[in-house]
């Protein structure tokens, strides 16, 4: 504690010329702008009030913070996340709360949760004019978790956590009055550069680029959760033991996509595993924003695995994706098909060691879209590989796939990607033969408790 | 919130910050019309640019690592976090003002390469900045000016202010702001004699030193000296700030240590005493997470006025 003190004595002496510590409250009050809609337990432990009017009947106990929608709920709302404290509970009563400016949580081990009795109980609506595409949520602290709220049309990313531990989204609802429109934000449940993320009983539809993203975190639990109507429905990018399972992913341009991308921090993408997910019917015309990596996505992609290393892809039910069920590509190729990406040399750009077994495929590639189109077969097979590899031949250990040993091997076809924007698309280096890739790979262990 | 200082002459209005931002984002300060501020001081790169040494004009490719081009400039982009509490701009300290200061990218080859000159010519004959820049300067008969330009990116970077970070809670009395770790890593930071130049609350301060960071092979930069002409200055750069130091890597005026480990053990050998792994782990635990503050990043406008594309982040920008 003495040196605590020695620090704050000198944040204060040299604060009285530069006030940098103004706006951190150090009392309990909330600044309230609608009377009794705001009120706050002094002893910041459990409290069971009508904090939410007597009408309301909602249990508010554990509650650190109550807020209710009302007038100016932008300022009132953030103000309570400015003076929260470590460990609290900020609670919000059922209504919708007007929010026209990107929120903002640096407080550690903080919780924000809806207190209606259902999910969308508890609205924030960013349907007002916010002036630019930027988040709209931005947490950058330890041990952050909300549930029970619906967010409803983000003009940018939605929920926002970034370079923080044990982010937790859990029962959230995300959508946009217009359904699935460019204009929607890219991406909704956003955890980038974290470690230990859980996103769990969620349902998000219509983003701009991935419903559920995770990227360039170590370790991640995706679970119980709908994604639908959007571009990707969930990404891993560039992230470390990330596990999926017990999804449904339905109605996106792609279904599930595990992406290793240049020009980010991080330079890897391992250890995905996708497992007892239902992927089925991502069927829908790819919308994203053309100059993103992601408008090159072919539609009618049950799973896209672009450049990740020891991805496994097991016991999912993946049905009726018009292109393929599961495409597995070279980052290189990739970038090829944006223009101005530029290859970063401090990335693998080859998916090895990718491991698809055990999952039950059925009518797949009956329509196949775009690039995966011009190759002219129908249907198309129900797993696709570039074979791109440093050593050129494809089923060397630099560059393994394996589609497991027990039948029914999937279908198969290695459509020499390094030829695919050839006039004939390569189509001499074709192989649909699986015996080469009828192997086992190591499985993944299950983080899941 | 905390206002930050201003002079008098140009207090910060909504208008002119408004404005200010727009400018900062707009690539019609470049000669290329591609580079704007932003280029290499990025919300998204904690407003640096993810380089150790930034690209100008004629880059390519999306801001952030991986950017390529024939103008590299010769030291590592400064954050521009806190900048308002900064009395010496530059790594050298060359300009003592924001408005100063905005003229120097602007006409460095290397950056923006315009003269002041030709930008207000077309700045000026922009129907939305001809009236952007009279709602900023109202009752000035030519608002669009190289004096007006210069202070509305300065009113603009003024509001770029860090102060919520879990060390700034913690001192507010929020015992649970910072982790076991991390206050041990406070502890230690003060102790062996960091806080002494990295001073708080700020976590810099104006003063000038040679780190003994490697000098880039081909480059010649005297530091401080070449301000001052003084050779006790020779190689010497301003303690730069520490506050979302994890975002602004790579480290040292020439970006010549990438990770804020390495940055912290190339400081830790010049503390009054060794420090060993655990210690140097804790120090970089409340540097990492303890001064980490970007609650009040900018906006990034989709569109600006000239209709010129914003730049890009690689993917990481908010799409």
């Amino acid at each position: 504690m003495r040196k605590r003190l020695l620090f704050a004595t000198t944040s204060a002496a040299l604060a009285a010329g530069s006030i940098l510590l103004a706006g951190c409250g150090s009392d309990n009050t909330t600044g309230g702008g609608g009377g009794s809609s705001t009120s706050t337990s002094s002893s910041g432990t459990s409290m069971t009030t009508d904090g939410c009017g007597a009408e309301a009947k909602v249990d508010t106990t554990g509650c650190t913070t109550v807020v209710a929608p009302g007038s100016d709920d932008t300022t009132r709302l953030q103000t309570a996340l400015i003076e929260t404290k470590s460990g609290s509970t900020v609670c919000l009563c059922p209504g919708t709360f007007k929010l026209d400016k990107q929120l903002s949580l640096t407080v550690p081990n903080v919780t924000v949760k809806g207190v209606g009795a259902a999910i969308e109980d508890t609205v924030l609506d960013f349907s007002g004019d916010l002036k630019g595409g930027n988040d709209t949520m931005l947490v950058t602290s330890d041990g952050f978790t909300i549930e029970n709220l619906w967010v409803k049309n983000t003009p940018g990313n939605g929920v926002v956590v970034r370079q923080a531990d044990k982010p937790t989204f859990r029962k959230l609802k995300v959508s946009w009055d217009g359904g699935s429109k460019p204009s929607n934000g890219a991406y909704s449940i956003y955890p980038a550069e974290c470690t230990n993320v859980l996103v769990e009983d969620c349902d998000v539809e219509g983003a701009s680029d991935a419903a559920i993203y995770v990227g360039q975190s170590m370790g991640a639990i995706v679970r119980r959760n709908k994604a639908h109507g959007s571009v990707l429905g969930i990404e891993f990018e560039n992230t470390t033991n990330g596990e999926a399972y017990d999804n449904e992913c339905w109605d996106n341009t792609a279904g599930f996509a595990v992406f290793l991308l240049g020009n980010l921090d991080k330079k890897t993408a391992e250890k995905t595993l996708l497992r007892d997910n239902n992927v089925h019917d991502n069927n829908r015309p790819n919308f994203g924003d053309p100059a993103t990596i992601v408008a090159s996505v072919p539609n009618g992609t049950g799973i896209i695995v672009v450049g990740a290393d020891d991805t496994e892809i097991r016991n999912n039910i993946i049905k009726n994706n018009k292109s393929v069920g599961v495409l597995v590509l070279d980052y290189q190729l990739m970038a090829q098909l944006v223009p101005g990406t530029n290859i970063d040399p401090k990335v693998d750009p080859d998916p090895e060691r990718t491991s698809i077994h055990d999952n039950t495929f059925e009518n797949n590639g009956m329509e196949p879209q775009s690039l995966l189109g011009q190759i002219g077969v129908k249907p198309l097979e129900n797993v696709l590989w570039d074979g791109i590899s440093k050593s050129g031949v494809a089923a060397s250990n630099d560059a393994k796939l394996c589609l497991g040993t027990k039948a029914p091997i999937p279908s198969f076809r290695m459509f020499a990607g390094d030829h695919l924007l050839d006039a004939d698309m390569g189509k001499m280096y074709h192989s649909t033969v699986t015996k080469p890739y009828e192997c086992d790979l190591p499985p993944l262990p299950s983080s899941a408790p | 919130m905390a206002r930050a200082p201003e002079p008098a002459d140009n207090p910060g209005t909504p208008a002119k910050i408004e404005l200010g931002e727009l400018l900062f984002y707009d690539p019609i300060l470049s000669t290329d019309k591609a580079v704007a501020c932003v280029t290499c001081h990025s919300e998204i790169w904690g407003m640096s640019d993810g380089l150790a040494l930034s690209i100008g004009i004629g880059g390519t490719g999306p801001v952030g690592p991986g950017r390529e081009g024939p103008t590299v400039t010769r030291r590592n982009a400064a954050t521009l976090w806190n900048v308002a509490y900064r009395p010496l701009l530059f790594a050298d300290g060359r300009s003592a003002s924001l408005e100063e200061q905005a003229l120097d990218p602007l006409d460095e080859p290397k950056e923006l390469g315009r003269e002041p000159a030709a930008v207000i010519a077309d700045l000026a004959a922009n129907a939305e900045y001809s009236m952007l820049f009279g709602a900023a300067f109202p009752g000035d008969p030519a608002p669009v000016s190289v004096q007006n330009l210069q202070r509305a990116l300065a009113a603009f970077e003024r509001t770029l202010v860090t102060d919520r970070s879990p060390y700034d809670q913690y001192v507010a009395g929020d015992a649970g702001a910072l982790s076991a770790r991390a206050q041990r890593g406070m502890n230690l930071f003060a102790e062996v004699g960091c806080a002494g130049c990295h001073a708080p609350p700020l976590f810099e301060s104006p003063r000038f030193f040679d780190r003994g960071v490697a000098p880039i092979a081909g480059l010649v930069d005297d530091g401080r000296e070449e301000v001052t002409h003084d050779p006790a200055d020779h190689a010497a750069f301003r303690v730069p700030t520490l506050r979302n130091v994890r975002e602004t890597g790579p480290y040292f005026h020439s970006g010549a240590v990438d990770t804020l480990d390495d940055a912290v053990r190339h400081e830790a050998a010049r503390a009054s005493r060794s420090l060993d792994d655990d210690e140097i782990a804790d120090i970089v635990a409340f540097l990492d997470k303890g001064l980490t503050d970007p609650s009040r990043s900018p906006t990034r406008p989709k569109i600006v006025p000239s209709g010129l594309p914003v730049p890009l982040d690689g993917f990481r920008i908010p799409r």
